[in-house]
């Protein structure tokens, strides 16, 4: 009875702990997912910040030469002289 | 091409449509963060109050696998969406078309507008025409002085001769320089034959414009000869005299040496 007993418990530890690893495997997997979700979102951030950025850049440059183009435009309207014959 | 009839309405409501997109999938992904805080609570308390652990963690498992793949799903739905309104650039291309549109416009207008100041500015080939005699006066003024004082005349140079008819014309009235004088043409055949010249030359020109012109008639170099033939043959004796003096000088050495 004590053999049976013990071998009982010997299996029982050894369902247990495969349980342990099998938990443990499943954790693992979910947390390396995560990390290359995570990852993932930081390299999202990197291009969405860089597109971003050059985006920006063009909309300054436009802007900067709409600004030129309005002096010029009221340059030219401030002296009509000059297209006067 | 009007500049307002670029942009069409179908491509607002395609920019637009992203933007919804992208604000839809946001929302959801947000959605999807407190439905995950819910069921992390719940089976949290399941488990602790059930008797089948075993079963509960079991469908916890499954649920999680679930969870991240939606999650995938939605994360992978919002940055497919960001990046389509961020890469869809049509209109900065349009807007930056527009302004090399506008400034290309702006170089015609002031091309245009700098023409017409030149035009106005430009010289002009039909120059008003004058009578000669009335271009005669400074000429003859200044030829009768040469005359008088060769010498003076030879030393001066073209450039002071234009700026005596520069004096002479500017600020005089036009009617200073009238017929009275030509009278004085007659008197000096050297100035007539000057005059016939001036008068063989068909050109006219204008009183106080035409000073390069006015320089030609005033003609140095015929001065310049009368000079010349007053000096001419004393020069021609002071060269010759200087060959004489060796000549003597090497007769001398010769009878001195016999």
């Amino acid at each position: 009875m004590a053999r049976a007993g013990g071998i009982t418990n010997a299996v029982n530890v050894g369902i247990a702990v495969q349980a342990d690893w099998e938990n443990r495997e499943f954790i693992s997997h979910i947390s390396l997912n995560i990390r290359r979700l995570f990852d993932f979102l930081l390299q999202f951030e990197a291009t969405t910040k860089s597109k971003l950025a050059s985006l920006n850049e063009k909309l300054d440059t436009l802007e900067r030469r709409l600004e030129l183009l309005e002096v010029q435009v009221g340059t030219a309207s401030s002296n009509p002289s000059l297209f006067s014959t | 091409m009007h500049i307002t009839e670029i942009v069409s309405p179908l491509k607002k409501e395609d920019d637009s449509g992203h933007g919804f997109r992208f604000d839809k999938s946001l929302q959801e992904l947000k959605d999807l963060r407190s439905q995950l805080h819910y069921a992390a609570d719940y089976c949290e308390t399941t488990f602790l109050n059930s008797d089948e652990k075993k079963t509960v963690v079991e469908t916890t498992k499954e649920y999680i696998c679930k969870a991240v793949v939606t999650f995938v799903d939605h994360l992978g739905n919002v940055s497919a969406n960001l990046n389509h309104s961020i890469s869809q650039t049509d209109s900065f291309s349009e807007a930056e078309l527009r302004i090399n549109c506008l400034q290309q416009r702006l170089v015609s207008c002031e091309q245009f507008a700098h023409k017409l100041a030149l035009t106005r500015v430009k010289w002009n080939p039909v120059l008003p025409r004058h009578h000669r005699r009335y271009l005669s006066a400074p000429t003859i003024a200044t030829v009768g002085k040469s005359n008088e004082n060769p010498r003076v005349s030879i030393a001066a140079s073209p450039a002071k001769l234009i700026n005596k008819h520069e004096l002479d014309t500017d600020g005089v009235p036009l009617f200073f320089f009238t017929c009275t004088d030509k009278p004085s043409l007659s008197k000096s055949p050297s100035l007539k034959s000057n005059f016939d010249e001036s008068d063989s030359d068909s050109t006219l020109v204008p009183v106080r414009d035409g000073v390069s012109i006015l320089s030609k008639g005033s003609n140095p170099t015929f001065h310049f000869q009368q000079g010349n033939k007053k000096l001419g043959r004393k020069g021609l004796y002071r060269k010759a005299l200087p060959s004489g003096d060796i000549l003597a000088f090497i007769r001398r050495a010769r009878r001195s040496a016999a």
